[in-house]
């Protein structure tokens, strides 16, 4: 009983050091900050905007900032501001959950490969190689031609082609681990392969994955709105920053509507510019080497 | 050296192999008739489906799967790529249009943000915590964070149309095709490339220096009462730029999707234009074997990096 609660004790003194450690990150608390920020007026998109983002208004085209609409309308009569707050929704959601898939295949298949090794190690880090001899944004070109556009179909093929850098960074984990005495003790115990890489050795090396959850969150931001921009994303009824960005694709827009695309501009810039304050405040805390 | 170079060209060939195999097998997979890809189509709609038969048998296309592919790789190397599935053309001639204008985008994008990230890294390192290190590690966070199109856009409107200093698209004016003549086009554009490239390389190649810095022969170096400037320059930079190179390479493939998105916006007329029209209009002929050859560039591109980077560190051992 007593060594169980000094454990516990030691545990929760790490946690406050760590805690305290983020918390003096003033970087990391900015980023905290502007996500949280972006992702509240996201969520709360129905009740801080009386429009909908698809309902078409042509008798309101291309309208200037008013008092009615705070950013104007673009070239079908939509609120442009409802359309940002709905947008980041869809662009969060792609986002964050292309990077938990990723991250899930990454470490189940690094687990593995790492822990049961041999051949099984050697074939899927061959695997792993041939996709990384592919430009990632190509592969995806491809696969967006054979399986076609949509969120569900985007959020696959980003898992299908970003899973290596996970994979290979909880497999050299998982090979150190695997010499370490308690692994060793756990074998002795007779514990399951299964348990012993999901329960024992995942925990970890989770702080490291997490980190690059975050970071991949913004990659994948990035890349999604990069599709939808160039028109092979989301398909453009439904409204993503990127799907925004790509009704302003021409001169006459640039010039004479500016706002129709600074905003979903300059909100994906800020996102991924919070992920990354504070993905990097996570880094100094969960992942010191 | 010239062993070890030779190595590492023999390496690149099962790579590309095996990159071919998927292509080949991503080909056969695609639905409707194979033998539109194979003549075209002025051909194909005058011909009987009896002559179309015995074009098949004779083309091969009847043959088991491997003699296919060996063909396919054969005619290949012979420069026939294959048809368009839309409009016809030959896929070589559509890349031989396209691939110089991209080539020269992304290698321009290269270059310059090479330039510029190692330079303005090692500055912010030997003046770390002054306020030119403050600047350029903000600067460098945004240029992590703005997507390029964005920024593409964003320099349209203050450069082409506030200010018309530089056209706002396109890649020479007619009858002006030197690359003088050029540059002024290519100005927005590559800046538009490069700046997350620069930015990522400034960051590394700071902390990359200011790790090298902290080593004991650096201290040994300016205890020989070495200049500062060839402390920084010859004990530290050349040091720092190893893993650096690393990451030179591994970015590679990200600057050629940020010129695909770039080509768009500033209308290029470069394999991004290119791809884009054939994934929207299904032409995935043309999509696969664009990808075949980038991939080819972008593996050749890294094995030249890794020669530069063999070169600069004495460390590697040419026999090896």
């Amino acid at each position: 009983m007593r060594g169980s609660k000094a454990e516990r004790a030691a545990k929760s003194d790490l946690a406050k050091r760590n805690l305290y450690k983020f918390m003096t990150n003033r970087l990391a608390i900015l980023g905290l900050a502007l996500v949280l920020l972006i992702l509240f007026v996201s969520l709360l998109a129905p009740v801080l905007t009386p429009y909908e983002p698809n309902v078409l208004d042509t008798a309101n085209r291309y309208q200037a900032p008013s008092r009615e609409h705070l950013l104007g309308t673009d070239q079908l009569g939509r609120d442009l501001l409802t359309r940002l707050f709905y947008g980041g929704r869809v662009s969060i959601f792609v986002g964050f959950v292309s990077a938990v898939v990723t991250a899930a295949l990454g470490v189940a298949l690094g687990c593995i490969s790492g822990y049961l090794g041999k051949r099984l190690d050697s074939v899927i880090v061959y695997i792993s190689e041939i996709f990384m001899a592919f430009p990632q944004m190509l592969l995806i070109f491809i696969l967006v031609g054979f399986v076609g556009q949509g969120i569900g179909n985007l959020i696959f093929i980003f898992a299908l082609t970003g899973w290596t850098s996970i994979y290979r960074l909880v497999r050299s984990r998982i090979f150190s681990l695997k010499e370490e005495p308690f692994i060793e003790s756990c074998r002795a115990n007779g514990i399951s392969n299964a348990s012993i890489m999901f329960r024992h050795m995942l925990p970890n090396t989770i702080g490291p994955v997490i980190v690059n959850v975050t970071l991949l969150t913004a990659g994948y931001l990035l890349q999604e709105s990069a599709l939808s921009f160039l028109n092979i994303g989301v398909p453009t009824d439904i409204p993503t920053w990127g799907n925004i960005l790509n009704a302003a694709k021409n001169l006459n827009v640039i010039q004479n509507y500016p706002v129709m695309w600074i905003g979903p501009g300059v909100a994906i810039s800020l996102f991924v510019l919070g992920v990354n304050f504070l993905g990097d405040g996570l880094r100094d805390v969960l992942d010191p080497t | 050296m010239a062993k070890y170079f030779f190595k590492r060209l023999i390496s690149l060939i099962p790579k590309l192999l095996v990159i071919s195999l998927i292509i080949f097998v991503g080909l056969k997979l695609l639905p409707g008739d194979p033998i539109t890809r194979t003549i075209s189509p002025d051909a194909y709609a005058n011909m009987s489906p009896a002559q179309l038969e015995d074009l098949r048998e004779s083309l091969g296309l009847n043959d088991p799967m491997p003699v296919q592919y060996l063909r396919w790789m054969g005619n290949m190397l012979q420069g026939d790529f294959g048809y368009s599935q839309v409009n016809g053309s030959s896929i070589a001639q559509m890349l031989a249009q396209r691939l110089p204008a991209t080539l020269e985008l992304a290698g321009l994008g290269l270059i310059v943000a090479t330039i510029f990230g190692l330079a303005l890294g090692f500055l912010a390192a030997v003046k770390q915590n002054s306020l030119f290190d403050y600047a350029s590690s903000f600067v460098g966070m945004i240029g992590v964070s703005v997507p390029e199109f964005f920024l593409g856009m964003v320099a349209i409107l203050i450069f082409a149309i506030q200010l018309k200093w530089l056209p706002p698209g396109g890649r020479m004016a007619p009858g002006k095709e030197a690359f003088l003549d050029r540059i002024e086009y290519l100005a927005l554009p590559v800046m538009s490339v490069g700046i997350s490239y620069t930015a990522t390389l400034m960051r590394f190649t700071r902390s990359s220096m200011l790790d090298v810095l902290n080593k004991d022969y650096i201290k040994t170096a300016r205890s020989k009462g070495l200049s500062e400037f060839t402390v920084n320059l010859k004990h530290g930079f050349r040091n720092a730029l190893i893993p650096i190179m690393v990451i030179i390479v591994f970015r590679i493939p990200l600057l050629v999707s940020g010129t695909v998105v770039v080509e768009s916006i500033f209308n290029y007329p470069g394999m991004g234009d290119m791809l884009l029209s054939a994934i929207s209009g299904g032409d995935m002929p043309v999509v696969m074997m664009s990808t075949f050859i980038i991939s080819a560039v972008i593996l050749l591109v890294s094995f030249l990096s890794d020669m530069v980077t063999a070169l600069l560190d004495p460390r590697v051992h040419f026999e090896g």
